[in-house]
């Protein structure tokens, strides 16, 4: 099997599979954990029970995404070794460290605090337990930080030297993580997880209230989710037309590839609503286009030049149908979430926000948006890179490990069954989960066993072990002891 | 004296973190190499409960040894890891599978509980056996041109790399007993007793195999055990290895691990300040309602006792007031502070290394007088 494949495509497929399956889970936690943080201290201050029934509500919820996201994540830190031999040996002493960064400051962090917020709410106090609960929050924004400054430098390299065994090395280090695309991700992606837990958690409300719409909890998650989409999807929306510019500026080619701009433009490019890319014609078959309307939204100028691919030599082309494609398909969810946002300000105003039918119906439908646009975005943006894996300096053919195709296909094929049955599994849990509404006296996860109950050894294991291991843990431990 | 630089300090923090990692996740590997072994659907709630808050955490140290190798040994790591592709991908397919059955097993019905335990049980051998041929492969080493790696995607395969891997599930699963004899009571932990004597001597089987087939896999090895001055490092880990499995063997014989002294204490801490919580402050003078909690603890609901509470208020009270308490079950247990042991340890340690440095120092003179 696989004896007359690319190794490398394999490669690239397997990496595309198990990092798509990946992203998913931390843009879901990102978002979760401060959302986790937001209503443990509204529970705090102002004493609610329906904060402190919706924070333990959502908290077994985190807990299975949580874990899904620490085995996905395992195996891309590993994955790098394996599959991209070649580019870890090159960029390793500059992506290296900002992975190992990331390990040491938010990794430990949310480990540290994980099992206390998870386990610890009845044992070691409610001022302490919400610290703990904002600590990892701001565990998965550190994490953030550093995959998207790594990943940003591959995008946009700055502050690197090359030494002699042709190993990129950092020459500043603050170049190196506040490289020219990275602001931008950062915000765009944090954001991105922020909307795609609102429209999740206003889903779930949504479908709660389509049942019965008295009930405190989903009313009052439904209220903070429409809250969210409404403030932030504009936000987004602007932050993404930002992140393009920069785009345009570093990384011209991928919005030729977004754009579908095949030929250059002299007085003013089109805009191309739809269309078939045609990768070997190099043109957009079928283009749907608004005429000067591309230079307007990239040049602010109705009549600005635009280069298009034909400026490119065809080797270092994108593949422009599913940068294009995709783009479209996040820009289209970005909208939609804008106008649902849009909408429930208008039902909120009106004061129909829990009785508009329709408006739960359409909350529900767009629950998985964010993930789809989070996918797509991700798409777009590493297919728009290629074929570097380091722009314009480090080619994906030459990143590749020295491995054979029936490799890297068995692996590849273990993956996806093992990704579709365990992680479908877990889909169906947290969606069983999500189908039950958060009722008065709601427990968090260390309650819903009845061997947990007793208080077993769940904190036992964090008072003793986390003594012996990481330095979080024991501080977490002796601040509970205190 | 060898010049400290930067690549010095990351192979030390680098091997630290592979230390703690086998330590602290061989623990909770072991507990799933041991889990066909406690059938009852309630020993294994206590099994996975014992680690299921700190397993994420044990596991962080396996992407820092994997992202600082990367970081501080970017052609290393280049090179080993598309040798030992095959374990690294079953390692992590098998971490997957144990990673996850910590929540799932919670979240599916009764009846269908069963699948994830089973796994979490072939994740923990699958990925245990991955890593310990992953060590394997490395010792018989890989073949390099320039700055690749140049094998097969079999290479690793040879009996010595299975025997390293069988080797690792027997002192992980070693660990995991050990685990359970400082984590659980009744039982449970009787069970545990008895499993860590008989993993005891089967990785104690499994280090001598191993020890002599490495050797014999390139003359370098052997150059570098028996040379002076090399052996000054390399024979105090037998010594070492002797002097803590008589410890072993004897705490074992006494029913007591050697951590387990600390955690005995931690236990009665934990009942008394229950007591003290329940009577009011008076857990100093309740000590016949405390025998009579213990026998019952001795009886079928024992193994919840395997607590220690994250936020014990009067922790530092307690601990005084119970310290002199004395023990019913066993007058003749002595207590002997930690700094004691540990001083006993490192006595024992510089009187080996002393000892083999002396011999070899006496057998290189015998051999080849100046």
């Amino acid at each position: 099997m696989f004896e007359g494949w690319d190794a490398v495509a394999l490669a690239r497929a397997q990496f595309a599979f198990t990092m798509s399956f990946h992203i998913v889970f931390p843009a879901f936690t990102i978002g979760l954990a401060s959302y986790l943080a937001v209503l443990e201290a509204l529970w705090l201050w102002t004493g609610r029970e329906v904060f402190i029934n919706l924070f333990n509500y959502w908290l077994k919820i985190f807990a299975v995404v949580f874990g899904m996201g620490v085995v996905s994540g395992i195996v891309m830190s590993y994955q790098f070794g394996t599959n991209w031999s070649a580019f870890s040996d090159k960029t390793g002493p500059v992506i290296g460290p900002l992975m190992a960064y990331e390990v040491l400051t938010a990794f430990f962090l949310e480990a540290g605090f994980l099992g206390v917020m998870l386990f610890g709410l009845e044992r070691v106090g409610h001022r302490l337990h919400f610290v703990a609960t904002l600590m990892v929050a701001i565990g998965t924004l550190i994490s953030a930080f550093w995959i998207l400054s790594a990943n940003s430098w591959m995008q946009t390299p700055a502050g690197y030297a090359l030494n002699a065994d042709g190993q990129f090395v950092a020459a500043d280090w603050l170049k190196v993580i506040f490289n020219p695309s990275f602001p931008y991700r950062l915000v765009h992606m944090v954001l991105a997880a922020y909307l795609t837990t609102a429209l999740v958690v206003g889903a779930v409300g949504a479908f709660h209230l389509l049942r019965n719409q008295n009930l405190a909890g989903p009313r009052v998650m439904f209220s903070m989710a429409m809250w969210m989409a409404t403030l932030v999807a504009p936000i987004q929306i602007i932050a993404g037309d930002q992140h393009g510019l920069n785009t345009l500026e570093h990384q011209p080619v991928k919005i030729m590839a977004m754009e579908g701009h095949y030929e250059s433009h002299s007085d003013g490019a089109p805009l191309i609503l739809f269309g078939w890319p045609n990768q070997s014609a190099g043109k957009v078959d079928y283009a749907v286009e608004v005429p000067k309307l591309g230079s307007l939204i990239l040049k602010h100028s109705l009549d600005a030049p635009l280069a298009g691919l034909d400026t490119v030599p065809r080797k270092d082309w994108p593949p422009v149908p599913i940068t294009f494609w995709s783009f479209r398909i996040m820009v289209g969810m970005g909208f939609l979430m804008l106008g649902l946002g849009l909408l429930s300000l208008l039902m909120r105003v009106r004061g129909t926000l829990y009785e508009q039918r329709l408006l739960h119906g359409f909350a529900v439908a767009m629950g998985p948006a964010g993930f789809i646009a989070v996918l797509a975005g991700w798409i777009t943006t590493e297919t728009g890179r290629q074929p570097f894996t380091v722009y314009g300096l480090l080619r994906t053919a030459e990143s590749a490990s020295p491995l054979a195709a029936p490799a890297v296909g068995s692996s590849l094929v273990a993956f996806v069954i093992v990704y579709f049955a365990v992680f479908a599994a877990g889909i169906i849990y947290i969606l069983r989960l999500m189908a039950a509404p958060p009722h008065p006296g709601e427990q968090g996860p260390s309650h819903d066993v009845p061997t947990r109950t007793a208080g077993i050894t769940p904190a036992a294991g964090v008072t003793s072990a986390a003594g012996i291991t990481s330095a979080a843990g024991a501080a977490a431990t002796e601040g509970a002891v205190r | 004296m060898m010049a400290v630089d930067i690549a010095t300090i990351w192979a030390f923090i680098i091997a630290f973190a592979v230390f703690v990692y086998v330590v602290m996740d061989g623990f909770d590997l072991g507990l799933g190499i041991l889990f066909p072994l406690f059938p009852a659907k309630a020993d294994r709630d206590v099994i996975m409960n014992s680690v299921a808050p700190v397993w994420d955490g044990n596991e962080t140290w396996l992407v820092l040894g994997g992202g600082g190798m990367m970081a501080a040994f970017p052609l290393a790591y280049a090179v080993l890891m598309p040798a030992l592709y095959t374990p690294m991908i079953a390692m992590l397919i098998g971490l997957i599978f144990r990673g996850v059955a910590f929540e799932f097993r919670w979240r599916t019905t009764q009846s269908k509980r069963n699948r994830w335990d089973i796994a979490f049980a072939g994740g923990s051998w699958l990925a245990t056996l991955a890593q310990g041929i992953a060590l394997g492969a490395v010792l018989q080493g890989i073949h390099v041109e320039g700055r690749h790696y140049a094998g097969g995607w079999w290479d690793w395969l040879t009996p010595f790399s299975l025997l390293t891997g069988l080797a690792l599930v027997v002192g992980y699963a070693l660990l995991g007993a050990t685990w359970l004899v400082l984590k659980t009571e009744g039982e449970l932990r009787d069970k545990a007793y008895g499993l860590s004597w008989s993993l005891l001597f089967a990785m104690l089987g499994s280090i001598g195999a191993v020890s002599i087939a490495t050797p014999f896999l390139h003359i370098q090895y052997a150059q570098r055990w028996f040379a002076w001055p090399n052996v000054i490092l390399t024979a105090p880990v037998p010594i070492a290895v002797a002097a803590v499995t008589i410890l072993l063997l004897r705490s074992l014989a006494k029913r007591r691990a050697l951590l387990c002294r600390a955690w005995d204490q931690h236990v009665s801490l934990h009942r008394a300040a229950e007591h003290h919580h329940l009577a009011g402050g008076l857990a100093g003078e309740q000590s016949d309602l405390h025998a009579v909690r213990r026998r019952r603890a001795g009886a079928a609901h024992s193994r919840i006792y395997g607590v220690g509470l994250l936020g014990l208020p009067r922790q530092g009270e307690a601990r005084e007031r119970i310290s002199l308490m004395p023990d019913k079950q066993n007058p003749g247990r002595s207590q002997r502070p930690l700094a004691q042991r540990l001083l006993w340890f490192a006595a024992l340690w510089l009187l080996g290394v002393g000892t083999v440095a002396m011999l070899s120092f006496g057998l290189r003179l015998w051999l080849a007088p100046k």
